[in-house]
């Protein structure tokens, strides 16, 4: 190897701890969040953010500079816990995800709609009750809740992440908020609030 | 319009079903996740001052959203950020 070659490839190791460092990093505890709200098992998120740094890392040519490093970043974590995670896990197989959506689909759960949670109802729940609430969901209606609600994505960035049309973003994300209001009327039934 | 019969109008209106309740809970949402074109906007801007219910929803999923973003949310374990940096340090590029 030559000393320019060396230099080439110097510059460039450096550059890439540059953008890990800038671009990658400050996005730490999103990813841990969504990781643990995937997993809701601490050194689970924790195997998971971190095997998602090492792709990022190794993969980081195909980042482009510019563009948005937290939803990248997202797209591996999500992908990940997809192929790695579910198979390693003594979670239950995964689920028929077709069935779910059709039963989601049925117009029983548009139907509820309008629930009769109030906003002073909702305004004086706690921490645990919204977490609670939002954790019982499925995965697939936790995630689009998770990337538009807690981390402020786009839908068009959400479609990227999630490999899904806008379309289904949009009608996913409608049913995973019906789904979170009943939880909550429920939650605020039981606890009495009027 | 004397006060009696505004007030029953406005009891009337509270209690009424929105006409266009699923058109509506669709743009509401889009106004809420900035999402909404100005047509858009504006329609609900308009609509809510008329609309109890449609009011009522939009206030509740603004609640609801502003809940999961302050309750939702949290800080990775102080040693993982240590820990990745170290592993990167090891990898053989
Ligand atoms: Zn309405």
């Amino acid at each position: 190897m030559s000393n320019e070659e060396k230099d080439i490839n110097k510059h460039t190791k450096s550059e890439k701890d540059r953008v890990f460092n800038e671009e990658f990093l400050p996005h730490i505890n999103s990813m841990y969040n969504f990781g643990y709200r995937l997993t809701f098992d601490e050194d689970d998120a924790k195997d998971l953010v971190q095997d998602t740094y090492l792709k990022a890392y190794r993969f980081i040519d195909s980042f482009q500079e510019g563009t948005n490093a937290k939803a990248w970043l997202f797209r591996i974590l999500k992908n990940s816990f997809i192929n790695d995670f579910r198979k390693k896990s003594k979670q239950p197989a995964k689920v028929d995800y077709q069935e779910i959506e059709s039963y989601y689909n049925s117009d029983d759960v548009d139907k509820t709609i309008t629930t009769d949670l109030r906003v002073e109802t909702v305004q004086d729940m706690i921490g645990d009750e919204i977490s609670n609430a939002l954790n019982s969901l499925d995965v697939d209606f936790r995630t689009v809740i998770i990337l538009c609600d807690l981390e402020g994505f786009k839908y068009d960035e959400m479609a990227k992440i999630l490999d899904i049309p806008i379309g289904t973003v949009r009608s996913r994300l409608h049913r995973a908020r019906n789904l979170l209001k009943e939880n909550l009327r429920d939650y605020a039934n039981k606890m009495g609030y009027k | 319009m004397n006060s009696f019969l505004s007030k029953f109008v406005k009891k009337f209106k509270n209690n009424a079903e929105c006409p266009e309740k699923e058109k509506c809970l669709e743009i509401l949402s889009l106004v809420v996740d900035g999402e909404a074109n100005s047509e858009q906007k504006t329609y609900v801007k308009n609509h809510i001052k008329d609309c109890m219910p449609c009011n009522k929803e939009y206030e509740v999923e603004k609640a609801i959203k502003e809940l999961l973003q302050e309750k939702c949310v949290g800080k990775a374990p102080s040693d993982l950020l240590e820990s990745i940096k170290t592993k990167i340090n090891q990898s053989p590029i």
